[in-house]
């Protein structure tokens, strides 16, 4: 699961970035959950790690690196006291969209290739 | 049932996925506003980082910039078009979303924007004819071969830096908005110039005046609303010998006026407040031996700023100054011979005509006893989630049609004769002015000019100085325009131009200066009438009284005038109002304020309660005064401008005259009396008892709001000294928008600042770095370079190489 997770979390990392597109997020765990052949909770775990460590990951080292200013002023638009609070959003987020999506691929991939049990 | 999960889960998902792929009202794609790479995290300061080479495509040579502290860029370039290509491509860099936004605004097409809730307003800029006039100031500009193809490369340039940025870093309010930037067009050039002699121009109380004049006839309107006042000092000096013969034309009595109360105009009126100080000092009075010149436009304070520093340098040219974010070349500034600075005209250069139609469909118009055919604009609105929606505007000899009603009947149209509409080349007067090197230059430079009307100040380092009222005025009979004009035959039509040699102008006056502070140019010795809405004369004042007094002129104490806060208003008129309040009537309070104000020195400073007071209480006397004699809202600005009420108010006390429009001598110190009390009243309820929170810095202050007016993105509550129709004229929203001040000679000394940064990134630290500065009233040494390495230490941030790709 560590092996797989970590090289979702690499995918994910390299798609955002070079197609600029947010939804990989909702992507990859999706097809990290149908891919894989634990079970759904296991599933779901490994699609939310690939989603929350990578948003959290970058999110936390932005903060911490340039992002100080547009942080001050995305938390006083959206009207919550702390920047930092943006970093925990975006990881949230990102872990419940991994999740989510995950949990969904799994759960297509269960219903189209049901798992026979003898 | 297991299918039925299925089906569910992925519902749910995709649910989910559009939810925060798109905004909702007025809430971001949360989706793609928080993703880490791609998100609001990447509008963070790294976009500050100083490339040393950046391939463009576009260029015929390389060109280097030299990166000064406040990230202003000095371009030297090998030729005009490499220069202004590279000028669009830097402005982009830092000001693309505020360039495409503000001409989304003028072309009314903010609803593809925000969707249908701006399409009244989209409808509207149509209506006025910002997209018109600019489509007609666009097809001009083609014909002046050098002033297009600065146009074009300055349009190269924006669209070669939006080709190359990837997508994560495109404007943060794109990403907030949710929406695309789109290539630049030399027609969003010519709608930013729009856009600003909207602002300029477009202020217009003819529906009020009208109002006044259908309830209490010419005479009331004479009274109330003269175009010169005693308090008058001119731009160009009442010495001033106008050796020219005026043009002469026949003017036909107009037919009576038909009643337009129906016109009730609700479109966005320009700030009233928009306007300047600029004077430029000879040489006799200065301490350099070399004319200083100084100019400081007051405009609607927003971030990102409306100007743009940067310094220009190619082999036609070296000049420095202030740049408006979408038009190339330098607005305000100075190169290695002159310096030039403008103020806002105010003359009257759009009337109102009020049209009789045929019937509802508006297809033809009664004109000098016939039918005129109107012709028809049909505009095109591409609504965001709406579609598209169409308006048909019908156009006639005068102008479009921006109101219209049918009643009784009748149908009648309000029609737009303005100067803006014409066909014009403002920029070519910028982009001569940039390599003008002497006086001649200049007076060449302002032919052409149309509008918005400037007052144009010039210092030359041979020792000239001058001023010019420049601009495209109407031939006009004395007071016509002031109020609505009919449109139904050429008795009010506009009878010419008055010559570009004979507006007023004057050069190197007796007095050793030159001054505006949008005061009425001339006085009634002007063979022409230019109109009367012009500032009240406080500023323009107290310029000439300070400039009269200065013997050893230099950039320090040209500062200090800039800085100036004395009231010249409340020493006309405090005296008098305190003259009528009785201690016995106030509250303890107010009998405590009377102290201060009675002491007060007429300074408004930041920390001054009796400057927040008198404001206040003049804005309510003036409303007691008026808001029941005068028709109308006060919305049109239908009170005699300040300082006619001044005089109004003197008159009223002498008793020596009676009119239905004015009140009794006991009413107004009654009046007088009352709207103190409830100062005081007001006061309390919004600030408490008196003390620090009364003080104008706090209780007015001043707000730096973000075009999009988002919290948190602007600067707010600033303590700030200065107030309206104070030579630092900052307010609560609008104010100083470029300090600048330039010693001429053979080293040019210069300072400025502006109240905001370089940079449009809301997440960059240039984005208003400069504000601290400008509420302290301090000033940055401006760094003209003769080459890019002579910006060194501290001074100096970097150097960029654009190099071609091809």
């Amino acid at each position: 699961m560590i092996g797989s997770t970590i090289i979702g979390m690499i995918i994910l990392g390299l798609f955002q970035y070079l197609t600029s597109s947010w939804w990989w997020v909702i992507v990859i765990p999706f097809f990290s959950g149908a891919l894989y052949r634990e079970g759904m909770m296991k599933a779901t775990i490994q699609g939310s790690l690939i989603g929350g460590i990578v948003w959290t990951g970058i999110s936390v080292a932005q903060f911490f690196g340039s992002a100080d200013i547009v942080s001050d002023k995305i938390a006083a638009m959206i009207g919550i006291g702390q920047p930092f609070l943006l970093t925990i959003i975006t990881g949230v987020l990102g872990f419940l969209l991994g999740a989510i999506a995950a949990n969904t691929g799994n759960a297509i991939k269960q219903y189209v290739f049901p798992v026979r049990q003898f | 049932m297991k299918r039925f999960f299925v089906v569910l889960r992925a519902l749910i998902l995709i649910i989910i996925f559009w939810a925060l792929h798109n905004s909702h009202g007025s809430l971001p794609p949360f989706g793609k506003l928080f993703d880490p790479i791609n998100g609001f995290w990447a509008n963070n300061r790294t976009l500050d980082d100083i490339p040393d080479i950046l391939d463009v495509n576009g260029l015929f040579s390389p060109v280097t910039v030299a990166w000064g502290e406040r990230q202003v860029p000095h371009i030297f370039a090998e030729n005009d078009h490499d220069l202004y290509f590279a000028q669009g491509y830097l402005m982009a860099r830092h000001r693309i979303w505020q360039m495409d936004f503000v001409t989304s605004v003028a072309a009314g097409r903010v609803s593809e924007i925000i969707g249908e809730k701006a399409l009244g307003f989209d409808k509207k800029q149509r209506r006025l004819g910002l997209l018109y006039g600019a489509e007609q100031a666009l097809d001009f500009i083609k014909h002046d071969e050098a002033t297009f193809a600065a146009v074009q490369a300055y349009t190269d340039g924006i669209n070669a830096w939006q080709e190359q940025l990837p997508s994560r870093f495109k404007a943060l309010e794109y990403k907030v908005l949710n929406y695309e930037p789109e290539p630049w067009t030399p027609l969003k050039t010519s709608l930013l110039l729009k856009y600003m002699a909207w602002d300029l121009t477009g202020r217009n109380v003819e529906h009020a005046l009208t109002a006044v004049y259908e309830k209490y006839g010419q005479e009331a309107l004479d009274h109330l609303y003269p175009s010169q006042t005693s308090f008058l000092d001119p731009i160009i000096s009442k010495k001033k010998k106008w050796r020219f013969d005026p043009i002469k034309f026949l003017t036909k009595d107009s037919e009576p006026k038909e009643s337009t109360a129906w016109f009730q105009p609700n479109h966005a009126q320009p700030d009233p407040h928009n306007g300047s100080n600029n004077w430029a000092i000879s040489a006799e009075r200065t301490s350099t031996g070399y004319p200083i010149l100084s100019n400081d436009p007051h405009l609607g304070l927003n971030l990102p700023s409306i100007w743009y520093e940067l310094q220009l340098v190619s082999p036609t040219q070296n000049v420095y100054g202030v740049a408006l974010p979408g038009s190339p070349g330098v607005i305000i500034g100075y190169n290695d011979s002159i310096a030039w600075g403008v103020t806002n005209g105010g003359s009257d250069v759009f009337d109102w005509y009020d049209m009789r139609f045929e019937n509802p469909s508006m297809m033809r118009y009664e004109f000098d006893g016939q039918w005129e055919n109107a012709k028809f604009r049909i505009e095109e609105f591409h609504v965001r989630k709406d579609g598209t929606h169409f308006d048909s505007i019908p156009m006639t000899r005068f102008g479009p049609v921006v109101y219209s009603v049918s009643k009784d009947g009748k149908t009648h149209g309000m029609a737009m004769r303005w100067t803006a509409h014409d066909p014009s080349n403002e920029l070519k007067t910028f982009l001569d002015l940039d390599k003008a090197t002497n006086y001649d230059d200049y007076r060449k430079a302002l032919v052409g000019y149309s509008c918005p009307a400037q007052n144009f100040a010039f210092a030359s380092i041979q020792g000239d100085i001058a001023i010019t009222h420049n601009g495209k005025f109407p031939l006009r009979k004395p007071h016509q325009g002031d109020a609505i004009s009919s449109g139904l035959d050429s008795s009010e039509a506009w009878h010419g131009w008055i010559p570009m040699d004979q507006v007023p102008t004057i050069k190197n006056p007796s007095k050793f200066y030159v001054s505006s502070g949008n005061q009425n140019p001339v006085n009634e010795k002007y063979p022409y009438y230019l109109g009367w809405n012009y500032a009240s004369y406080e500023r323009g004042k107290r310029i000439n009284d300070l400039l009269d007094e200065t013997r050893h002129a230099n950039a320090k104490n040209m500062m200090k005038i800039q800085l100036d806060n004395f009231n010249l208003h409340a020493q006309a008129i405090l005296p008098t109002m305190l003259n009528f309040v009785s201690d016995s009537a106030c509250s303890e309070t107010g009998q405590n304020m009377l102290g201060d104000l009675k002491n007060w020195k007429y300074e408004n400073t930041a920390g001054s309660k009796s400057a927040m007071v008198f404001k206040l209480w003049w804005t309510l006397l003036s409303d007691a005064i008026w808001s029941d004699l005068l028709p109308e809202g006060k919305e049109g600005g239908k009170y005699p401008n300040q300082d006619r009420q001044v005089e109004l108010f003197a008159e009223i006390l002498s008793e020596k005259t009676s009119y239905p429009w004015m009140p009794t001598k006991d009413v107004f110190e009654a009046k007088v009396q009352s709207t103190y009390n409830t100062t005081i009243d007001s006061m309390i309820s919004a600030y408490g008892e008196v003390g620090e929170a009364w003080a104008q810095g706090k209780a007015r202050g001043t707000d730096i709001n973000h075009l999009l007016k988002i919290k948190g993105w602007g600067r707010t509550n600033l303590n700030t000294n200065g107030g309206d129709m104070i030579v630092n004229a900052t307010k609560k929203i609008h104010g100083p928008s470029w300090r600048m001040i330039v010693e001429l000679g053979p080293e040019i000394t210069a300072y400025g600042v502006y109240p905001g940064g370089q940079s449009g990134n809301p997440g960059s630290q240039y984005f208003d770095n400069m504000v601290n500065s400008w509420v302290e009233g301090k000033y940055f040494q401006l760094h003209k370079l003769n080459k890019p390495g002579d910006l060194t230490g501290r001074d100096w941030i970097g150097t960029t190489v654009l190099r071609n790709t091809q």
